[in-house]
């Protein structure tokens, strides 16, 4: 009774591993627009594709490589209309991805969520502006009078202390275990 | 954390790669370093990664905007959320249930990719007060309004900075050693916090005033003030100490001294003053209601017998203040220029108004472009309706009564419009006309934005886009020869009080452009007075001569600043469409003085 339907676990699944996919589609094209124009292609292919998957099979592993062939297809077809990686970057990058586990991604968001609390309330502000309002550099820099370059700066320390943050909790999680 | 300590410009163009502004050229220097080494492409990823994450925290909620109710708890993605459930279980499952969820998740995805497209901004703002206990943000912390302003602030501890444009959260402490900041309530309460101050925000409709001065305006979001008993906004609260300050609609100020002294003063509306030690209940609870002008002091008595140590022994009273204290009521940022497009159009030079223009023949505003002719009078003429401008006048060929040519209301005058000139070594006379067409005239960057498809017939708009002219994208200001404004210097300094303006810039142009009479060629003169006085000209302009910037240094006491423009040798004044683009006044506060 209490089993999915295979259509019903498909879908389950699909809708699990959108973070994930999101990250490691980010972590090759670098511009999140790409990023949501590729993560689309991907869920219709994984959707086509939904009858050659084995409900048995891992599903992560799937998934992440038919989102590969996206990004190269979309890279191949987007040209270098704008500032992107090159072929040769891309592929070391997308092997350093390979040991990628989307998977642990709900895991670490959990995390982060814990993480950006603790943050002192100028930092969490300054990620909220930028990611919750959608600000860009520019005008976060003419709202707090600093300049461009300093608000990068902090943005660049805050996500290397929320990554940090995470690292500690996680491995706090194992050891308690 | 990871660091690359080998390359110290890696944080810069990482953060560059999440946060945009990554040139070609960092590109390059980027991908030279992560392809050489591993540690900094670990750097990136973990970088890449977090953005992801934060990305994504706060995403879905923006992309669900558009097609779900805010108050749904927000599934992960959309397009693939688990189905409603009003189906009879014989139904899931069936083969009919698997073909609709089928076509419904292919339809949502697809729908989700438009979601993503053309989903409208996330307004954190909307949530009225009857939902304050709505949670706002993803860890259920009730934000109740933002930052909208601060000047010159100093922070007591790291902690209680912010910035301008932050949420603010409940519980949220400002602790200011000087400076003012500005919180907007999502009620529409307004408190401006003055340093020395402490102040917490303890509600979504007040706070805890710890010391120091505050002064609050509540206004509902487009009607008037709130009054009590309203029905569906609490009324606004700042505690103290001492009291609690309940407005009863418009604006007040309230002081809390270091011993908890509090005194509250009306500027406008009716406050009730309750008095009362915090934390030790109601007992002795008095109040006051408080209307406009009025002020009370509520402070502690502490008896002077052996027991006066004891909490129970506090107490408080009103006292009448012989002297409120000051209150600073507005967030006064002085403007860095004046857009004296937005002036001719009727602003104050800090806005944005075009397609606006003045009759130099009378002095009176222009709602339309009308291409006519303009005769002088041979008269200054007063402009009443705007502080910042002076006059307007035709410069005309100088008679027996009239040979000087009034430039500015306190009695100026210039005779030299009219002079001889060498051409190929002859000495030859060039006479202003005294005539101009169209007036002075506030062109908008894009004229047909600007007024439609219609009555874009005139020489401001025929003359083209002009994007040549205005470099910084503002504006056009039309002087057709042979015409003049002035504006009041001294009028701007006293409305912007602590800035004065220290140099007219403008990129100057003569219009060219399809016309009736291509024969014909533009020539103009182009002049610029201070006080009556000739700071710079530019004769015989003609459109060949391209686009040319001017930056006319202002003194701390100038007075009049006159443009004037006059038809060239040609002797014609047909054609002359000269141009002033994105004319501003760069302001500089008063205390910084060039030598």
């Amino acid at each position: 009774m209490d089993r999915l339907d295979p259509l019903e676990a498909f879908v389950d699944r699909v809708t699990s591993a959108q973070q994930g996919l999101f990250a490691y589609i980010l972590s090759l094209v670098a511009h999140v627009d790409d990023a949501k124009d590729v993560l689309q292609e991907t869920n219709l292919i994984l959707w086509r594709k939904r009858e050659e998957y084995r409900m048995d099979a891992p599903f992560w592993p799937w998934a992440k490589t038919i989102a590969h062939y996206q990004i190269l297809a979309f890279i191949k077809r987007r040209g270098r209309d704008r500032l992107r990686f090159g072929d040769l970057l891309l592929a070391r990058l997308a092997e350093d991805a390979a040991a990628f586990d989307g998977q642990s991604v709900d895991v670490e968001q959990t995390a982060l969520d814990q993480c950006i609390e603790e943050l002192a309330p100028p930092k969490r502000e300054l990620i909220e502006l930028r990611y919750s309002d959608d600000i860009g550099l520019a005008e976060i820099s003419r709202k707090t009078g600093r300049s461009p370059g300093a608000i990068a700066d902090a943005l660049y320390r805050i996500r290397g202390q929320l990554a940090d943050c995470i690292r500690n909790k996680l491995t706090g999680r194992e050891e308690d275990r | 954390m990871t660091s690359a300590p080998s390359h110290p410009d890696l944080p810069a163009l990482l953060s560059k790669v999440a946060d945009g502004g990554l040139t070609a050229q960092e590109l390059e220097r980027l991908e030279a370093i992560l392809l050489e080494d591993s540690s900094a492409r670990a750097a990136y990823h973990q970088q890449m990664r977090v953005h992801a994450m934060l990305y994504w925290r706060w995403n879905p909620k923006r992309k669900e905007s558009a097609t779900l109710e805010p108050q749904v708890p927000a599934p992960s993605f959309p397009a693939l959320s688990p189905l409603p459930s009003p189906l009879s279980s014989s139904f899931v499952g069936g083969p009919v249930f698997s073909y609709l969820v089928a076509t419904v998740v292919l339809c949502l995805m697809l729908l989700g990719g438009w979601a993503y497209k053309i989903s409208p901004d996330y307004d954190l703002n909307v949530v009225d007060n009857s939902r304050s206990s709505t949670t706002s943000g993803p860890m259920d912390r009730v934000y109740v309004g933002r930052i909208t302003g601060m000047k010159d602030c100093r922070w007591a501890n790291e902690e209680t900075q912010t910035v301008v444009g932050a949420s603010v959260p409940l519980a949220r402490e400002y602790a200011l050693i000087s400076g003012l900041l500005q919180i907007t309530y999502k009620t529409g309460a307004r408190v401006i916090l003055e340093g020395p101050c402490t102040y917490k925000v303890d509600s979504t409709v007040g706070g805890y005033l710890k010391t120091g001065k505050l002064t609050a305006r509540v206004e509902t979001k487009g009607s008037g003030f709130r009054v009590q008993g309203s029905g569906h906004s609490p009324l606004f609260a700042v505690c103290t100490p001492t009291a609690i300050i309940t407005d009863l609609g418009t604006e007040f100020g309230v002081e809390v001294s270091e011993n908890g002294d509090t005194t509250s003063y009306v500027f406008e509306g009716k406050i009730v003053v309750k008095a009362g030690i915090r934390g030790f209940g109601d007992s002795g609870i008095r109040e006051v209601q408080l209307g406009a002008g009025e002020s009370v002091m509520v402070g502690r008595v502490r008896e002077t017998h052996q027991d006066s140590g004891t909490a129970s022994q506090d107490m408080v009273r009103f006292t009448q203040t012989a002297t409120p204290p000051k209150f600073v009521r507005r967030l006064y940022e002085p403007p860095k220029q004046l857009d004296l497009l937005d002036i001719v159009a009727g602003g104050n030079g800090t806005g944005n108004r075009r397609e606006r223009g003045i009759d130099p023949s009378t002095g009176k505003q222009d709602t339309w472009f009308l291409e006519v002719n303009y005769n002088s009078d041979s008269q200054y003429h007063s402009v009443k309706w705007h502080s910042f401008i002076d006059g307007v006048f035709i410069p005309y060929v100088p008679t027996f009564r009239f040979q000087k040519v009034q430039i500015d209301s306190s009695g100026n005058a210039y005779d030299g419009f009219t002079d001889d000139r060498d051409i190929d070594g002859v000495r030859t006379t060039c006479t202003v006309s005294g005539k101009t067409i169209g007036g002075i005239w506030a062109r908008a960057v894009d004229k047909y934005s600007a007024k439609g498809d219609t009555d874009t017939s005139g020489w401001i708009y025929v003359m083209g886009k002009g994007e040549q002219y205005m470099p910084s994208g503002r504006g056009l200001l039309g002087m057709h020869a042979s015409t003049g404004i002035t504006f009041d210097l001294e009028a701007m300094r006293k409305t912007f009080v602590g800035v004065r303006p220290a140099s007219f810039q403008a990129t100057i142009g003569l219009g060219d452009g399809p016309r009736t009479y291509p024969e014909l060629s533009g020539m103009a003169d182009i002049w610029i007075f201070i006080d009556g006085q000739l700071k710079w000209k530019r004769l015989n302009f003609c459109h060949k001569d391209g686009a040319a910037q001017i930056d006319i240094p202002l003194k701390p006491n100038d007075r009049f600043l006159t443009i004037a423009t006059t038809n060239g040798l040609n002797g014609t004044y047909y054609v002359d469409w000269i141009v002033f683009g994105d004319p501003v006044l760069r302001m500089e506060p008063t205390t910084v003085e060039k030598p």
